[in-house]
C-alpha cells in the first residue's frame, strides 16, 4: 500500500494562517455538505465511514456522535488536543500545519449534536499550535462561519494525565486534572455535567473528508482491520524521522525501511509501537500490517501512531525503566494501584534479576491493568510486560 | 502560640497583588471553570506562584487556598514549590535517542542552574529539543546548548 495525502496534504504547503488560502484548496466543502444534509446525515455518514477514534483507543466515532446527538440538554464539543504520549507529534503537525481543517470539523461536530460551546484542550508545551488555532477562530468567526457555537482555546498546564478524557473535564472545569469514574461516560454527563463529544485531533481530521465525500469513499481506503488514512510519528533510529501518512494495510517493514529511509545505524532491534503505553515489536515481526486486526495477532496495537525505533546499540532495558519513570511522574496520584505501582516497577527496574524480578513486574502489572481507575494505570505496565515477553532472556547483561 | 501563624493571603508582597489585581481587572467576573486560564495569566507576570500570592488570588475570587493550592500543584507548568526555569530539556526517550543527555552535560557545565529535565515535549521528530520559555527550540547541538547555557539563545 502506498502513501496517502489526505490529512497531510495542506501540511507545509498552504498557508496555515490564511482562510482564503484554506478555501482554495478544499477548505470548508465539508462544512458546506453538513449545512445542506443536516445533522441526522452528517452522523449516518460518519457511521458509515467505519471511522475509529484516532487517539489511542480506537472507539467507532459514529457511534460516539449517535450517542451525543440523542441526548437532551445543552451540550458540548471538545477537540482533545492534549497530545503527551511520548514519542507522539502528529496532532502538533495537523494543528500547526492545517488548523483551519480541526477547526472546520469542530463546527461539523457543533452542528450535528447541537453544541452549545466548544472547547479545544491543547497541551501547554504547543504554543504555536494555540496560537494557529486561535487565529482559524477568529478568521472563521469573522466570515460569519461560527454561527451561535462559542469556541474556546484552552491551554494545557503541562499534565499527561489530562489527555485522559475525563480528567481533560476537570481540567477545563477548573478543577485537579484527576480522571473520573466512568460510566457515566461523556456521551452522557461530560462537561460541566452535560453530554460531550471529544475526538482526538486526527480523529477531526477525518471528518470534513468523510461528510464532503461520503462514508463509502472513507471505507474504500485501506483495509477492513483499519479503514481511511492513518498518521504515524516515526521517531528515534531512522533516518527521517516525522509524520507520515499511509492507508491502512501498510507493513511497518514497509513504514520504517521505505518511508523513513530506513534505520539509523546498522540493524533495527525493536520499535516500541503506539507510545510509551504500547508494545516492542522486533524485526522477525515487522512484516505485520500496520491495522487493528493484524497487530492483534502479534499482541500489539496502534495506539496513538507512535513509532520509536531502536538500533542494536541500544540498553533496551534502559528504555523500558526510562517509560516506567515517566508513568511514575505523570501518576496523577489518585488511585493506589497507579500511584504506588507506577513507582514500584521503577524500583524493580532499577534491580532487575532475572526471572524472580519478572514474577513480580508481572503480578504487579496485572493488578495495575485491572485495578486502576483510567487507562494510565491500566497501560502503564504494558510496555514492561512486553519487554519481558521480547527481551526477558537478556535481563542478566 | 496557634492563631499566630500569618494566613497565606498575608504574605502577598505589594507586586503579587498589583498583578493579580491587573489579571482579574482584564477578565470578565470569575468563573470556577476560567481557574486554569487565570493561573497562566498570574504567571505569564509574576513568574512564581506563592503561597502570599494563590492566597491573595484566592481571597479575591472566592476559592479556598487549599483548593487553589491543589490545582496550581497539580500542573508541571506552574511554578508553585519550584523556581521558575527558562530551559526545560526533554527527557524523552527519542531525544535520549538523540543525544540529550550531551546537551544535559553541557549545560551543567555552563553552570547556568536556570535549567530542567523535562518529560516528552512532542519535538521528538526533531529531536533533542527543549522548551525555552514557552517557544520550543529543537535539532539542538552542542553549541546550541552552550548558547542555551549562557542565556543568550
Amino acid at each position: 500500500m502506498a502513501a496517502t495525502n489526505f490529512l497531510l496534504g495542506r501540511c507545509g504547503v498552504v498557508d496555515p494562517s490564511s482562510l482564503d488560502a484554506y478555501a482554495a484548496n478544499g477548505g470548508l466543502a465539508g462544512l458546506r455538505r453538513a449545512r445542506e444534509i443536516g445533522p441526522a446525515a452528517i452522523v449516518d455518514e460518519l457511521t458509515s465511514s467505519e471511522l475509529v477514534g484516532r487517539g489511542g483507543a480506537a472507539f467507532p466515532t459514529g457511534r460516539k456522535w449517535a450517542g451525543v446527538a440523542a441526548a437532551r440538554g445543552p451540550k458540548y464539543v471538545i477537540c482533545n488536543a492534549d497530545e503527551s504520549e511520548p514519542g507522539t507529534f502528529k496532532d502538533r503537525k495537523l494543528l500547526e500545519e492545517d488548523p483551519f481543517a480541526i477547526v472546520e470539523a469542530m463546527l461539523i461536530a457543533g452542528l450535528a449534536v447541537g453544541a452549545v460551546g466548544g472547547y479545544f484542550y491543547i497541551r501547554g508545551e504547543y504554543a504555536l499550535a494555540a496560537r494557529r488555532i486561535q487565529h482559524a477562530i477568529d478568521a472563521l468567526e469573522a466570515h460569519g462561519e461560527l454561527g451561535d457555537l462559542r469556541l474556546e482555546v484552552r491551554r494545557g498546564g503541562g499534565a499527561y494525565i489530562c489527555g485522559e478524557e475525563t480528567a481533560l473535564m476537570n481540567s477545563i472545569e477548573g478543577k485537579r486534572g484527576e480522571p473520573r469514574s466512568k460510566p457515566p461516560f461523556p456521551t452522557e454527563r461530560g462537561l460541566f455535567n452535560q453530554p460531550t463529544l471529544i475526538n482526538n485531533v486526527e480523529t477531526l481530521a477525518n471528518v470534513p473528508l468523510i461528510v464532503e465525500r461520503g462514508g463509502a469513499w472513507f471505507r474504500s481506503i485501506g483495509v477492513p482491520g483499519l479503514v481511511g488514512p492513518k498518521l504515524f510519528c516515526v521517531s528515534g533510529h531512522v533516518q527521517r524521522p516525522g509524520v507520515y501518512e499511509v492507508a491502512g494495510g501498510t507493513s511497518l517493514r514497509e513504514l520504517l525501511e521505505h518511508h523513513t529511509g530506513g534505520v539509523k545505524g546498522s540493524t533495527f532491534q525493536a520499535v516500541l509501537l503506539g507510545g510509551a503505553a504500547g508494545t516492542y515489536v522486533t524485526p522477525r515481526e515487522f512484516d505485520t500490517a500496520l491495522d487493528y486486526q493484524s497487530l492483534r495477532t502479534i499482541g500489539a496495537s496502534i495506539g496513538s501512531g507512535a513509532v520509536i525505533a531502536f538500533n542494536e546499540s541500544v540498553d533496551m532495558w534502559d528504555m523500558v525503566r526510562r517509560f516506567a519513570e515517566f508513568f511514575a511522574e505523570e501518576s496523577c496520584g489518585q488511585c493506589v494501584p497507579c500511584r504506588v505501582g507506577t513507582v514500584r516497577q521503577v524500583e524493580l527496574l532499577h534491580r532487575l534479576d532475572g526471572s524472580a524480578s519478572f514474577e513480580v513486574l508481572t503480578d504487579l502489572g496485572q493488578a495495575m491493568q485491572s485495578a486502576s481507575i483510567c487507562g494510565l494505570g491500566q497501560t502503564a505496565a504494558t510496555q514492561v510486560l512486553s519487554a519481558i515477553a521480547q527481551f526477558g532472556g537478556r535481563s542478566g547483561s | 502560640m496557634v492563631g499566630e501563624a500569618p494566613t497565606p493571603a498575608q504574605l502577598v508582597t505589594a507586586a503579587e497583588r498589583f498583578v493579580v489585581d491587573e489579571v482579574l481587572l482584564d477578565l470578565p467576573p470569575f468563573e470556577r471553570s476560567a481557574l486554569l486560564p487565570v493561573l497562566q495569566a498570574v504567571q505569564a507576570r509574576a513568574p512564581r506562584l506563592s503561597k502570599g500570592l494563590l492566597g491573595y488570588l484566592g481571597d479575591r475570587i472566592h476559592v479556598p487556598f487549599a483548593e487553589l493550592y491543589g490545582v496550581a500543584s497539580f500542573y508541571a507548568l506552574l511554578n508553585t514549590d519550584r523556581a521558575p526555569v527558562r530551559v526545560r530539556l526533554c527527557g524523552g526517550v527519542p531525544c535520549i535517542l538523540a543525544g540529550a543527555e550531551q546537551i544535559a552535560d553541557v549545560l551543567s557545565r555552563s553552570g547556568n542552574s536556570d535549567w530542567t529535565w523535562f518529560p516528552c515535549i512532542g519535538q521528538c521528530d526533531r529531536a533533542p529539543a527543549a522548551l525555552v520559555g514557552e517557544e520550543p527550540a529543537y535539532a539542538l547541538t552542542q553549541s546550541a546548548a552552550i548558547d542555551l547555557g549562557n542565556g543568550s539563545h
